[in-house]
């Protein structure tokens, strides 16, 4: 089922008649940068976590407006860091590059008037640049998630079209390899991230 | 506004849970006969190996280091196929026949082949002067079928490998393990996998050959 709800949702945004629709959406882009939590916490010897670096995080957005204060957002969201294990003596190797491309829909609203806040749930894929390591054996198909995100565009920003954002997911995470190394539960992850969100409607 | 705190607040109460870690313990001893430590460290990955290009030679070792390196979850190994063995860590050849190309023999396994992998140390003592020298030697006296001989050259493959990259002990478990000598599983078991994580997560005691 939640696969399917951001399709059901993009479907229903274009068979909304075009010009209407051109006329009510809003489109949006943000950049920025994105933290990760571990996706692995392990013990071989002595422990060590993986986890992504720090790295860019770009999405695309479409607002819809719905009745009353909400509206319906949907979003396209694709990360890139390199995937790095951290041992407790201090050293980092790197094991892959790795994307990730999330897709969601979910409901905005302002919460003051230079504050708005969103929620939204999607379905999320890791992409690893090499299937190698806790990736040998696949990422382990779409895994749904959950996020929430606040927009501040003070006067300065705003007169500029610009918001800043603060966002942050959940989703759980397990692959084929680690379940064949012996983990048997998903480990819950979340990424926090801060970007520049810029209003692209109307602009030419 | 209080609402979407609330959310945000479950769910990092939720991202606090944390899985059970598996077992990683060790099922044989990886060191050598004095109680030294060998991997391949991270600075010399990935790992060039040399097949000699006779026969089915060089997609056996493609395929025993590709057994290899999906046991280790980390980034811990990685290894690539060169064409010319001046610039290999790891040289592969036949000890003497090469055998027919043949579908690998299904049935139990028999011991139609050897192998035997050398690492010579330099003067120091304290690393290895060049690289890792493997010989297959197909065994003669009893006959075989060309799927048995397949079957033996790809199960000892993998072995030889594993000793390539540090596992300088053979497994006590013949039942299970393909580092159990003569080899008669087909893949690195769940032992085997534990041995090699737990080697590559140990301090080495020997340094890799000169490149």
């Amino acid at each position: 089922m939640m696969r399917r709800a951001p399709v059901v949702m993009w479907m229903s945004a274009l068979i909304i008649g075009p010009a209407t629709l051109a006329a009510q959406v809003s489109l949006h882009a943000a950049l920025g940068a994105r933290y990760n939590s571990t996706l692995v916490h392990d013990s071989i010897v002595s422990p060590l976590d993986v986890r992504p670096a720090i790295g860019p995080a770009l999405a695309l957005s479409a607002d819809l407006p719905l009745s009353g204060p909400w509206q319906l957002e949907l979003l396209a969201d694709l990360s890139t860091s390199p995937l790095e294990r951290h041992d407790q003596d201090g050293s980092t190797v790197t094991i892959t590059r790795l994307w990730t491309l999330a897709l969601g829909v979910g409901l905005r609203r302002h919460l003051h008037p230079w504050l708005d806040g969103r929620f939204a749930i999607g379905a999320l894929n890791y992409l690893p640049a090499q299937s190698v390591g806790l990736f040998s054996d696949g990422s382990g198909g779409v895994i749904p998630f959950g996020s929430l995100a606040f927009d501040a565009a003070p006067a300065p920003l705003a007169r500029h079209r610009l918001a800043l954002e603060l966002a942050g997911d959940l989703h759980k995470f397990l692959t084929p390899a680690l379940r064949s190394a012996g983990f048997t539960e998903s480990r819950v992850v979340y990424r926090v991230s801060g970007s520049v969100r810029i209003d692209l409607t109307g602009i030419k | 506004m209080k609402r979407l705190l609330a959310i945000g607040t479950a769910a990092l109460a939720l991202a606090c849970f944390e899985p059970m870690v598996p077992n990683h313990d060790p099922t044989y001893p990886f060191t050598d006969q004095f109680g030294d430590v060998f991997h391949w460290p991270a600075n010399r990955l990935p790992v060039r190996f040399y097949a000699e290009p006779r026969g089915t030679l060089p997609a056996l070792v493609s395929a025993a280091v590709d057994a290899w390196q999906r046991q280790l979850l980390y980034g811990e190994f990685s290894g690539t196929m060169v064409s010319d063995s001046t610039r290999a860590d790891v040289i592969v050849r036949w000890a003497d026949s090469v055998p027919p190309d043949a579908p690998p023999d299904n049935g139990p396994p028999v011991k139609a082949c050897g192998g035997v992998t050398q690492g010579v140390l330099d003067t120091s003592g304290t690393a290895f002067a060049g690289p890792f020298e493997t010989q297959i030697q197909i065994l003669t006296g009893t006959v075989f079928s060309a799927g048995q001989v397949q079957a033996c050259v790809a199960r000892t493959t993998i072995h030889e490998m594993g000793h390539a990259l540090g596992l300088f002990q053979e497994s006590p478990d013949s039942l299970r393990d393909i580092m159990a000598a003569p080899p008669r599983v087909n893949q690195p078991s769940d032992g085997d996998r534990r041995t090699v994580e737990a080697l590559y997560h140990t301090t080495p005691t020997l340094g890799p050959p000169p490149r």
